[in-house]
């Protein structure tokens, strides 16, 4: 694509071309109205969740011996709950740079397939598409999904400044819980650190399960039956394996027997 | 202070590699059609990453989890799945559901906490 078409992307809004595009769902006044639905949005179980999942951090990075600072910059600075608990994990370890750059990459490596696939949605989302460098840093599995969800239905140019106003929300929820998590480490009841510990996989496990498509919901339940087993037999790449088999596994079976996306 | 500033280089260290994935998605996501239907691949793959990372947390988890005993947190999982799914997809409700599920179990039926 030449520099110069980058101004005049293909879906030309509103009225032009309603004829052939579907109306969107969740057209905004404007783009500071798209940045504030973005953080009402947030603000509730996803901003909860990120608070809850960030606690734990907090509490293990105190644990280890990180400084508070350093625990409470992570979130925002690495963005990537497992890959912040690997990281403490190796710390308290002492491991050495290069053990911990590989460790963190492999336990991260869920944001490349993640974020090529809002790569459509942020098509024509931002004037300059150097932006969506910038974008690329707010994504999580919570931002991910919503994104995924809301994206289609929201214009393409109030896209970005919608999920900005939902990644920060979060990312403030986020900094704020693991600074909680290290303070108050050890302080509250073990029962009560139990309960909020296991909301993250029942949230994750619950908005990953609602989606509306048959193949990444197929995905989804491969992935969860084959990552257990593979996990024993490769505990470093058993996620990255997994994804890749099942993942290809149920696309190639939406294509043999395709379906409406609607389920 | 030896070990203050070693915290921060292993933290530009996790951020700089995590940083690396979403850079190159960007980069190889600017030269591809946005229409074509490699995104989808892109996206069941992810799918199915986080499904992996969601059974492990559930069936080998670190920290307080792994002493609950893992039928416990199965059960609770399937209850907080069942609410939301039969009562109107109210996600609060599921997750509070799951959770007291959990700590009743804990709590009465015993065995895995302190």
């Amino acid at each position: 694509m030449k520099p110069t078409s980058r101004t005049a992307p293909p879906e030309s809004p509103q009225t032009e071309s309603s004829a052939q595009e579907p109306p969107f769902r969740l057209h905004f006044p404007s783009g500071k109205a798209a940045f504030w639905q973005g953080m009402v949005n947030a603000f509730g179980t996803p901003a909860l969740i990120l608070y809850t999942a960030q606690t734990g951090f907090g509490s293990l990075a105190q644990d280890s011996g990180l400084s508070l600072w350093v625990t409470t910059l992570a979130p925002g600075i690495i963005w990537a709950l497992p890959g912040q608990v690997v990281f403490v994990e190796m710390f308290g370890l002492g491991a050495s740079a290069f053990t911990i750059a590989v460790a963190v990459a492999v336990a991260n490596a869920r944001f490349l397939p993640m974020t090529l696939s809002l790569m459509p949605l942020f098509h024509g989302a931002t004037r300059n598409r150097k932006w969506n460098y910038a974008l690329a840093h707010l994504i999580s599995i919570n931002t991910w999904v919503d994104l995924m969800k809301r994206g289609p239905e929201i214009p393409p140019e109030q896209r970005a400044p919608y999920f900005v106003g939902f990644a920060l929300t979060c990312m403030v929820a986020g900094t704020v819980g693991a600074w909680q998590g290290y303070v108050l480490a050890g302080v509250l009841p073990p029962i009560v650190t139990l309960g909020l510990v296991f909301m993250v996989p029942i949230y994750f496990g619950l908005i990953m399960s609602n989606t509306p498509q048959f193949s990444t919901l197929f995905a989804f339940a491969v992935g969860c039956a084959l990552g257990p087993p593979l996990h024993l037999l490769l505990p470093e790449w058993g996620m990255v394996v997994t994804g890749l088999l099942a993942g290809t596994f149920a696309f190639g079976i939406s294509l043999k027997f395709p379906r409406k996306p609607k389920g | 202070m030896g070990t203050e500033l070693y915290a921060w280089a292993m933290l530009g260290a996790a951020a700089l590699v995590t940083y690396g994935w979403r850079y190159a998605a960007v980069l190889i996501g600017h030269r591809l059609n946005p229409n074509s239907p490699v995104f989808q691949w892109f996206a069941c793959v992810a799918y199915a990453i986080i499904g992996a990372l969601v059974a492990r947390t559930l069936i080998f988890p670190v920290g307080m989890l792994a002493d609950v005993p893992t039928a416990y947190r199965l059960l609770a999982f399937a209850l907080a799945s069942l609410t939301f799914y039969s009562l109107g997809k109210r996600l609060w409700l599921a997750i509070l559901v799951g959770v007291l599920s959990l700590l009743t179990m804990v709590t009465f039926v015993g065995d895995g906490m302190p």
